[in-house]
């Protein structure tokens, strides 16, 4: 039984199969400002927690001084000599105080929130365009088709620099975009303009992989010699959250409903209530950073606390925990609620049901955004592969003697298409051919020796691959065993493949030409868990001339799904 | 349009003043909505957002401009929006940039009117 192990971004996969199938060994690696008062009484209709000097026990204040935290921080990161200012940010907090002192809005927030993250797990189990096995080049892989993932790989090099280093197992892969080096080297920040601006660089990706002999120190190992393959890859169209099709979203989602909640709080009636609080509030945090405050958001977060939440929310705790504390905040808090009259308490609900309509349309926003993906798009690769017969061992003292093969120059077109029946940005629906169930992947590659060895019958057009696959939706599978949010589907996939191996003409115990059908069953069965059931039918491998009949079988596990999985359920 | 020394957020200006405010995404995209004196304001042109609008009123009134900046889960912890306002009367000052919260995050600009 072989185990592979694949780590792809935060996705990882482990796969466990009977036997092997590869098609290729070496190729294919409302509008809101509408909101009436009775929506905003019908949202907050919750037990008020509100207590003037417990203000930390009311939700929606937390989470506004969890804003200003994640503020304070951010602020005293860029510049940790002086003290954040935080006049910008009274506001928020004192609006969420005295939104809360209404007794219809309280603790709306928790369960908002909770929808949200129930929206995400269902659309990222939902999703059935990952390539979750391992790819087609790797041991132990059921994938007969590479699927597109370039704009993964340009997400990691613009969000963390010029060069991302991934290392899993015994392969290291540095990856960089033009745009990474343009952004991470001072030419120019990493703004939406200059993404816009620099597109093309944006959507080319440069990778190269190497065998390493150690984990803990594989930048070591990458020399020439440990060089196992590396490429240049295009994307046709842009699919991250940078792309300009998500400004159309925000235009047609949530534009209105963003514009309503500014226009409420920037209501000159609303303003005069609440700005009182904004000096005495501004008062005891300069008075505290010093003392209390300024350790707290200068500390490391604890390991455990990867996000930095854990952090915020003690700062913001704080921040609370002085105001409820001081006498001239506290004076002027009763002052203000005292003062908040019936006409001022429909400002503050109208602004309480934008807030929510708002959150609604957010999750619309990102289910919107989720489904950019779909539809066609493709990418082009050209690289260059070094194969070898063994895995380089090295150590301090000694290297192995891996036997090279000769290295091939390769191009590749990929092209995927995902049913598509949002139609928010583009009123126009894709079925893919097939029906809006199945999405196509094909590949087309060709590749060409450097210097080929005529004794091997070896010339300069080493070969040349084409692949195609289709993939069926059926449904949620076993549905019983599933939580609500998790919405991974049962997936059949049937793909063929043709190889064309120059050098085996005329070869004993060859065939130059390989045909290999793939029928694949993926069934999902709990959190982010399923079981892939393939067929394979060829005509020979590239080791073995006769034909073949394979079945597999394994089990998939996605930390992708899991993970967004339990958020939703926490 | 000056700046107060000890606060960001707060600017003195004549009655009459053309305000800019121009918010630049970094490391996210941009996607940005604001208002002004009870109003949503629309954009003078995107990428980055710029927003404007004139402040008029009686010596000593004071007006509020609310902006707001969409992040996505995707975006790295220091995505964050860069803010700079600018007067058609002379002054132009940075305001402390605003970092990613999910869904959004918000801050506030007071216009005292001298």
């Amino acid at each position: 039984m072989k185990v592979s192990v694949s780590m792809r971004l935060s996705s990882l996969l482990l796969c466990a199969s009977a036997a092997v199938v590869s098609a290729n060994a070496q190729n294919h690696p409302a509008s809101p400002s509408g909101a009436d008062l009775r929506t905003a009484k019908a949202l907050c209709p919750s037990t008020s927690t509100f207590q003037p000097n417990h203000l930390e026990n009311n939700a929606d204040i937390l989470k506004a001084a969890n804003g200003l935290a994640i503020q304070m921080i951010g602020r005293y990161n860029a510049d940790p000599s002086k003290r954040p200012d935080m006049s910008d940010q009274w506001g928020r907090l004192d609006l969420a105080i005295i939104s809360a002192a209404d007794p219809s809005c309280v603790a709306e927030t928790v369960t908002s929130n909770k929808i949200t993250k129930a929206a995400t797990a269902q659309a990222t189990t939902a999703q059935t365009n990952k390539q979750v096995g391992a790819p087609p080049s790797s041991a132990g892989s059921t994938s007969a088709v590479q699927k597109v993932g370039i704009p993964e790989l340009l997400g990691i090099a613009v969000n963390n620099g010029a060069v991302t280093n991934n290392v899993t197992g015994t392969t290291m892969t540095l990856s960089s975009s033009p745009y990474g080096f343009i952004t991470a080297f001072g030419r120019d920040d990493d703004t939406q303009f200059n993404y816009d601006k620099y597109w093309l660089a944006a959507r080319i990706g440069v990778s190269a992989t190497f065998n390493v002999a150690s984990s803990t120190d594989a930048l070591a190992s990458a020399t020439r010699k440990q060089v196992s393959q590396w490429q240049i890859k295009g994307t046709f169209r842009d699919t991250s959250v940078r792309s300009t099709d998500v400004n159309k979203i925000f235009r047609a989602i949530l534009q209105e409903a963003a514009d309503a909640i500014v226009k409420d709080a920037s209501n000159e009636i609303l303003d005069a209530l609440y700005r009182p609080l904004a000096q005495p509030a501004n008062t005891i945090y300069t008075q505290s950073w010093e003392t209390s405050l300024q350790t707290l958001v200068s500390q490391a977060p604890a390991a455990a606390d990867t996000d930095g939440t854990q952090k915020a929310a003690g700062i913001a705790n704080q921040l609370l925990h002085l105001l409820d504390n001081d006498s001239p905040y506290q004076k002027v808090l009763t002052q203000t609620l005292a003062e908040q009259t019936s006409n001022l308490s429909e400002l503050i609900q109208k602004y309480e049901a934008d807030n929510a309509a708002y959150r609604s349309k957010e999750t619309e926003f990102e289910k919107a955004v989720a489904a950019i993906a779909k539809g066609w798009n493709g990418d082009i690769l050209f690289g260059q592969r070094f194969p070898t017969t063994a895995t380089s061992t090295m150590s301090s003292s000694s290297s192995s003697a891996a036997s090279h093969m000769p290295d091939y120059l390769l191009g590749e077109v990929d092209i995927t298409c995902d049913p598509k029946t949002d139609t928010t940005v583009n009123a126009q629906r894709v079925h893919c051919f097939l029906g809006k169930h199945t999405s196509i992947t094909g590949n087309f590659s060709t590749t060409f020796y450097t210097s080929p060895n005529a004794t091997l019958n070896e010339k300069i057009f080493r070969g040349a691959q084409a692949a195609l696959q289709a993939q069926w939706n059926l449904g949620p599978g076993f549905a019983k065993i599933k939580s609500a949010n998790d919405k991974s589907q049962m997936t059949l996939s049937v793909s063929g493949s043709y190889q064309r191996l120059q050098e085996d003409k005329d070869q004993s115990g060859k065939r130059p030409d390989i045909v290999l059908g793939t029928i694949k069953l993926e069934i999902p069965i709990s959190g982010g868990t399923s079981v892939p059931l393939s067929f394979a039918v060829a005509n020979a491998s590239e080791q073995v001339k006769g034909t073949y009949v394979k079945g597999n079988f394994g089990i998939s596990f996605d930390l992708d799904k899991l993970a967004s999985l339990l958020k939703a359920s926490q | 349009m000056t700046q107060d020394p000890s606060s960001d957020a707060n600017f003195t200006v004549a009655s009459g003043e053309q305000i800019t405010v121009t918010l630049q995404s970094v490391q996210c995209n941009c996607n940005t909505s604001a208002g002004f004196d009870g109003s949503a304001l629309a954009k003078s042109s995107s990428i980055p957002d710029i927003y404007m609008f004139q402040v008029v009123g009686s010596s000593g009134t004071e007006k509020i401009f609310v902006g707001l900046c969409e992040f996505m889960a995707a975006d790295p912890v220091t995505a964050h929006y860069t803010v700079r306002v600018a007067s058609n009367q002379g002054g132009s000052f940075t305001v402390s940039s605003v970092y990613k919260e999910v869904p959004n995050a918000s801050f506030q600009l007071y216009f005292d009117i001298s």
